[in-house]
């Protein structure tokens, strides 16, 4: 009786055994070669580097600004706050003040934050009618900043580390040639988005638009920088807009008036000062 | 195959393989990575520690204390004698160490003069140059030349010694180059203005406005109309008001004649401003037999100056100490409105009083000394309202079948008050130490007082025992046997000692904060209606929570203690302890907030609830609807109050 077997050899028979079970063990490994060749990778700097040039981009050693925040409902009724900000750098800590001086209800209210040793920030909170300054708790991230559209999260200085980073491409945003940066925050980075997709300026290193992404993969918001200038050798984003695209809310940002490296007075950056309106 | 030749083979592959693979190995354990040079640089704002390295580093940093040092481990890499630049006099690093720190690890080590957190960075390779890692050390102040020279112009500010200067700083520089470093930031060859336009975002703000100068205004004028309205929710008692209606308007005008002089935005100058306010008060109760109330006053008004870090307030002002809300044992130094009890805000109660305040601060630490001349009572009505300490007494007397002499008597009641005489020894004076250890806000104080609110030394009618509260009916039915003596009711003021301890943290995300306070005597109203004096000690402790979605919550916990508590006060006993704060949530982005404020007494089951709705769609205007709900038995504070539970709507609009 003869059986008859495609390989008349158990050698032959083995060795392309072997080869499809190789195959089958390295299936997913192949994929993501194929993926990942299909990424080009071949950047000057990689998308840490972008984004700690990002983080490191020079902003003055001090500023002092006058800005207007206009906040536009989905029914196009606006409402205007004018605040003054003071920011200065102590090494890598950075002190600010943000002091609102219209509309007339809240005219008078500042906020001090002073970031501190370990990453944390003491936050303190000045309101006119209270008459004393009162230690607030660093805000929830996800928390809405004087109910604009940018989160405390949005206003703060992301840490390079909190965040895994890659350049996905290169495009051009108006005129201004820009990578395009893909951050994912890191788990312990409690962020309240799972992407934030940078198209960053090249060569002046500063993100003139960025599309956040919730953790469903849906675009919630998106900020513009619709105005930069280049004041005192730093470049400055005069007018950015924020817009929540769920609640078709948006608030535009502008600078009326700033001044950098003007050695701004420590007294500043106290709680005395912040009482004094 | 023959197993001796096998095996000659297998001899003579095993050494071969050994050095084949003790080859590959050694390859793939030496660091791939080499330091080729550690440059230093610096710059009028940083010093530069430059690290050339073969290939991208992978790297860590980490900072160590005592003293200060900064260091960074490189792996997979070698150090090699490389060249090293010196420390360089008058910088903030004392010098820069390297070695091999691991077989595969590099470390570099910058010993710092002072505690510091460099800005780290790598570039890639550029024309000539190798893989860089960059250590930026920030000057932490000023303008951020190096220290010496920093020092050198302090202490040279004179414009006679102008050319010395000239002279000195130049060998300083001189020795110490600031070396040109490779520019991190390129500065763009395009115009100095990039405009991304496309339709996104708006464009109906002029960006021509950005070059208009800010106007530079030495005179402000702000202020307020609010106007209130309540009602009872329902009649408990024949003669009560059950309508109110306020009308407040208040003018502010600040002078700062500095913002003219100096730059609006630096912040330098030493300040000062004056501030003068005027309020209207109007104050109706009514409609029955109703009681009205109007003043228009100087509110506020006093001269501010800062100099350096000594401050100084000379007027009539407000001066808050304390850290707890609504209730805050410390803050005895303005006097309160208590016409219509608690139900204002306690700031909105405060009465802004002449003072003279120094503040000096010359680091973490914050001394404030405040002497108030002219002694300011607290603002009470004794008869004729709802809030009243008599209430309604007068008229429950009038409308009662009553002998006409024990009428005409109590209606002739009347309140002599006695206040202190306006004289330097009867000021009050307190002084308070704050500052902030590693992370609290802590404060200890003293203040030498008068008590803001009344002491009633006698009461007419002589021997009175009234039982748990005052009534009208509770008076009457105490009255058989009793001497009605022809006098009045004599009240005044009685000094206070009282030392405080305030403070603030954060644990978590939580707020803490609490008040502790020592009264040497306190004054409490007893049923004969004259007041005994007891010692105090009164602590609150609180937590508030700001969570997602814009959910608020605030938390206090209080404890009165009466020391040595006599059964005859009216209303407080031994311990009262309770529980006051608020639970709140925004609405349509801020424009809408639902609060529930309460305070509840565990020790008497006593009550007072206030629901509200804050409108604030309408730029500048607050539109506020609510309900005060006081509960409790009639021998309690807040039951007290009971038959005044109102429906109020209000409107304040700020100009």
């Amino acid at each position: 009786m003869v059986i008859f077997l495609p390989f008349n050899r158990p050698f032959l028979f083995l060795s392309i055994l072997g080869i499809v079970l190789t195959f089958l063990i390295f299936y997913p490994v192949f994929v993501s070669a194929a993926d990942l060749m299909a990424i080009r990778t071949d950047y000057p700097l990689t998308g840490t580097e972008l984004a700690q040039r990002v983080y490191d981009r020079e902003i003055g050693d001090d500023s002092a600004a006058q800005m207007v925040m206009v906040l536009i409902s989905k029914s196009g009724r606006k409402r205007e706050r004018e605040f003054t900000t003071y920011r200065k750098d102590y090494g890598s800590l950075i002190k600010q003040l943000i002091r609102f001086t219209t509309p007339a209800d809240i005219a008078g209210t500042g906020f001090l934050n002073l970031e501190i040793e370990g990453g944390d920030t003491d936050q303190f909170l000045y309101l006119p009618a209270l008459r004393r300054v009162r230690r607030i708790v660093s805000s929830q991230k996800s928390h809405r900043f004087v109910n604009t559209d940018f989160t405390y999260e949005d206003m703060e200085r992301r840490p390079v580390e909190d965040s895994d980073h890659q350049i996905t491409g290169e495009e051009k945003i108006g005129d201004t040639d820009c990578w395009v940066l893909e951050s994912r925050p890191k788990k312990e980075a409690e962020s309240q988005y799972a992407v934030i997709k940078g198209w960053v300026a090249k060569e002046i290193y500063l993100p003139v638009l960025i599309e956040n992404f919730n953790k469903k993969g849906s675009l919630i918001k998106k900020y513009r920088v619709n105005r930069l200038e280049n004041i005192q050798n730093i470049w400055t984003e005069i007018k950015v807009v924020m817009e929540d695209l769920n609640k078709k809310h948006r608030t535009i940002m502008k600078i009326r008036n700033i001044v950098y490296n003007t050695r701004l007075s420590d007294h500043i950056f106290t709680k005395q000062n912040l009482e004094n309106w | 195959m023959n197993p001796v030749r096998f095996l000659k083979i297998a001899f003579l592959l095993f050494p071969v393989s050994v050095v084949v693979f003790g080859f590959y190995s050694y390859s793939w354990c030496m660091p791939n990575n080499r330091i080729s040079a550690i440059r230093f640089g610096g710059h009028k704002s940083f010093n530069r520690i430059t690290i050339d390295l073969k290939h991208k580093p992978r790297y860590r940093i980490f900072s160590l204390k005592n003293p200060s040092r900064v260091v960074v481990d490189i792996d997979d890499c070698i150090l090699p004698q490389v060249h090293q630049d010196k420390n360089v006099e008058g910088t903030l690093i004392v010098r820069v160490r390297a070695s091999q720190y691991s077989n595969k690890t590099a470390r570099i080590v910058l010993d710092l003069k002072e505690k510091n957190q460099p800005h780290v960075f790598y570039l890639p390779p550029e024309g000539t140059s190798l893989h860089r890692l960059v250590l930026d050390v920030k000057y932490p102040y000023k303008e951020g030349r190096p220290r010496a020279f920093q020092k050198l112009v302090e202490k040279e500010s004179g414009s006679a010694s102008r050319l010395r200067l000239k002279g000195k700083a130049e060998a300083l520089l001189e020795k110490n180059p600031v070396r040109t470093i490779e520019p991190f930031l390129k500065q763009t060859e395009k115009k100095n203005l990039i405009i991304i336009s496309d339709s996104f975002g708006d464009t109906d703000l002029s960006l021509r406005e950005r070059n208009v100068p800010p106007k530079k205004k030495t005179l402000f004028i702000k202020g307020f109309i609010e106007a209130k309205g309540a009602m009872d929710t329902e009649k408990k008692t024949e003669n009560e008001h059950r309508r109110l209606f306020r009308n407040k308007v208040r003018l502010e005008g600040k002078w700062s004649p500095g913002e003219k002089s100096t730059h609006k935005l630096n912040g330098k100058k030493d300040k000062f401003y004056a501030l003068a306010s005027i309020e209207s008060d109007y104050l109706w109760f009514g409609s029955n037999h109703s009681n009205e109330d109007y003043d228009f006053d100087l509110y506020e008004g006093y001269l501010h100056w800062t100099l350096g870090s000594t401050e100084i307030k000379l007027g009539k002002q407000i001066v808050r100490w304390g850290k707890t809300d609504q209730v805050s044992p410390v803050d005895n130094l303005n006097s309160h409105d208590f016409r219509e009890f608690i139900i204002p805000d306690l700031e909105d109660r405060k009465i802004p009083n002449w003072m003279a305040k120094i503040r000096i601060f010359p680091g973490a630490y914050n001394f404030e000394g405040v002497y108030i001349p002219f002694f300011e009572p607290s603002r009470i009505d004794y008869f004729g309202t709802d809030w009243s300490v008599y209430q309604h007494v007068k008229q429950d007397v009038r409308d009662l079948s009553l002998p006409l002499y024990l009428k005409e008597y109590l209606q002739a009641r009347l309140v002599h008050e006695t206040e202190p005489a306006k004289i330097f020894e009867n000021g009050q004076w307190g002084v308070r130490l704050s500052g902030t250890i590693s992370g609290w806000d802590l404060g200890f104080n003293y203040l030498y007082a008068w008590e803001s609110l009344p002491h009633y030394e006698s009461f007419p009618i002589k021997n009175l025992k009234l039982g748990d509260s005052f009534s009208s009916q509770n008076l009457l039915d105490s009255l058989d046997g009793m001497a009605l003596m022809e006098e009045d009711i004599e009240v005044n003021y009685k000094r206070s000692k009282i030392c405080g301890f305030e403070f603030e943290t954060i644990a978590n995300k939580i707020g803490l904060r609490g008040e502790a306070a020592y009264f040497n005597r306190q004054s409490f109203l007893t049923e004969s209606l004259t007041s005994v004096r007891k010692p105090v000690f009164f602590y609150v402790l609180g937590a508030d929570y700001l969570g997602e979605n814009d959910w608020y919550i605030n938390f206090q916990f209080s404890h009165q203690i009466i020391s040595g508590h006599d059964d005859e006060i009216l209303y407080f006993r031994r311990n009262n302890v309770s529980l006051n704060g608020e639970i709140s949530k925004e609405f349509l982005m801020g424009n809408l907030e639902a609060i529930v404020g309460y305070h509840y007494s565990l020790s008497d089951e006593s009550y007072y609830i206030y629901p509200k709705i804050i409108y604030k769609y309408i730029t500048d205007l607050e539109i506020l609807l609510g309900f005060n709900i006081f509960g409790g038995d009639t021998d309690t504070f807040m039951g007290f109050y009971d038959a005044n539970d109102q429906v109020f709507l209000s409107f304040k609009y700020y100009m």
